[in-house]
């Protein structure tokens, strides 16, 4: 199995993890203070609105360019292969990768974003979630280390399913059910999200950009329609991947 | 004025070297295929449409697991279990309706089916579609939708009876497609009936599948 912690993958991890961590942190806090502002400065009177309102864009503002501009570089330099190779990516070449539990969390990072979003229109999914590249790194980590070389791919990407839920890799400052989309709440969101990302890592692919994203919104769906199965089947890991293989055939 | 055209067309798309009856059971081409029919009968009539995709997915997650269930082992009754399949999905479709009407135009005459019944005429284009290509890519053979398809009062029982009965959707399509159906028990699939009937002006298939031509089977 190559999950070896090599000495690249160290590097990863204690430089670029942290660094695109902690930029998306700023950012995030950033559009919750922009938010907060903008909610406060409505109050105010007219004279002191429109220049306070100005200076809470030009901050957030500021705060985006400087995020954008870094995390442009940390790919660009740092991890453009990892960035390259997450557009395609699949759990069998995920697992097989020296540098596997990178490439699964930027693959994740991505997926998750675009899942939260399609799932929870209403919401700023920027705003509202904080969804974290590192622990889903250690997920990976911690499932691999389960990993037995004679199980199918299915009951590991099981055990992913469950520990990116139990490591909290989508984080919200809402209470647990304040944030509902039409249909779910935050905790069914973060489930749902994560067993339809596994899905669709699991999946036969057709590696045309317009047709992976339609693909991701299928396990979206799918995985919408058979919530209950996925809320049954807990963080059993025979019992996730089942579900996964069996869906995985009809996508 | 062909048969066939009475209904929106869709040209569907097939992955190389795959069946089109394993594509349609499969959750993508379903959805994408779906989404053409929309797309056809909403240039043809000027009504828009919004699709619910969770319901849609649900209508075929029920479907699929429905037609697992009951599909025939023996491929020669594949044929005959074809027809049988696009009524469960038309059923399947009515019964959750995935459409919502966004948009119609000023004036439209309920005399019309796709004006009668906007969603269940993409249903029913939709599934006669499929059944449709299912047996010209994978049978070679070609069925004449009926003339029932663009009588107005078939279309007020298909409805009437169809929220009364769900299952007389898969009578009904039979109906549209030209073939005799099943009042008494429609929802079972009763491969015996289904393949005589279908084999009834489709003599080239009986020497196709090998089997006693009907003056024979007696």
């Amino acid at each position: 199995m190559q999950n070896e912690y090599t000495f690249s993958a160290f590097v990863f991890d204690n430089v670029v993890l942290v660094l695109k961590e902690g930029l998306r942190g700023v950012r995030h806090l950033s559009l919750y203070a922009r938010s907060l502002g903008l909610r406060v400065t409505a109050h105010l009177p007219g004279f002191i609105r429109r220049p306070t309102r100005s200076a809470v864009l030009h901050v957030d503002h500021l705060a985006e360019k400087v995020e954008r501009r870094t995390s442009d570089v940390v790919h660009h330099y740092l991890d453009p292969e990892i960035t390259r190779d997450s557009e395609t990516a699949t759990f069998a070449k995920i697992l097989i990768r020296e540098n596997a539990a990178v490439l699964f969390a930027k693959t994740t990072y991505d997926n998750l974003k675009i899942t939260l979003e399609y799932l929870s229109p209403t919401l700023e999914v920027n705003d509202k979630f904080f969804i974290s590249e590192m622990l889903s790194a250690c997920a990976y980590r911690k499932s691999a280390a389960h990993f037995n070389a004679f199980e199918k791919d299915c009951t590991k990407a099981g055990f992913l399913v469950a520990q990116l839920i139990r490591q909290g890799v989508i984080r919200t400052r809402k209470s647990k059910n304040a944030v509902k989309s039409s249909e779910l709440n935050v905790i069914q969101l973060v489930k749902v999200s994560c067993f339809a990302h596994m899905l669709w890592l699991v999946i036969a692919r057709e590696y045309l950009p317009e047709r992976e994203r339609d693909l991701l919104y299928a396990c979206c769906d799918l995985s919408v329609v058979i919530f209950e199965q996925i809320e049954e089947a807990g963080d059993d890991p025979q019992m996730l991947g089942e579900l996964l293989k069996v869906h995985a055939e009809i996508i | 004025m062909d048969k066939l055209q009475n209904i929106p067309s869709v040209r569907f798309n097939v992955p190389d070297g795959q069946s089109f009856r394993k594509s349609v059971q499969r959750l993508r081409w379903f959805k994408s295929t779906f989404e053409e029919q929309v797309q056809a009968v909403s240039i043809r009539t000027g009504i828009d449409y919004d699709t619910n995709a969770q319901i849609l997915t649900s209508c075929f997650l029920q479907w699929v697991r429905a037609i697992e269930k009951i599909k025939p082992s023996n491929p020669e009754d594949r044929l005959a279990f074809v027809g049988f399949a696009a009524g469960k999905m038309l059923k399947e479709l009515i019964v959750n309706d995935p459409l919502v009407l966004n948009k119609t135009p000023k004036v439209m005459d309920l005399d019309f089916p796709e004006y009668f019944w906007p969603q269940g005429y993409v249903y029913v284009s939709y599934c006669l579609n499929v059944r449709q290509f299912i047996l010209q890519q994978d049978f070679h053979t070609q069925e004449q939708n009926s003339d029932s398809i663009d009588e107005i009062r078939t279309w007020w029982s298909f409805k009437e009876n169809t929220v009364e009965v769900s299952d007389y959707a898969i009578s009904y399509l039979d109906l549209f497609a030209g073939e005799e159906p099943n009042w008494n028990s429609p929802g079972q699939f009763n491969r015996k009936r289904k393949l005589e009937q279908f084999l009834e002006g489709h003599d080239s298939l009986t020497a196709e599948l090998e089997l006693p031509k009907k003056s024979d089977r007696h």
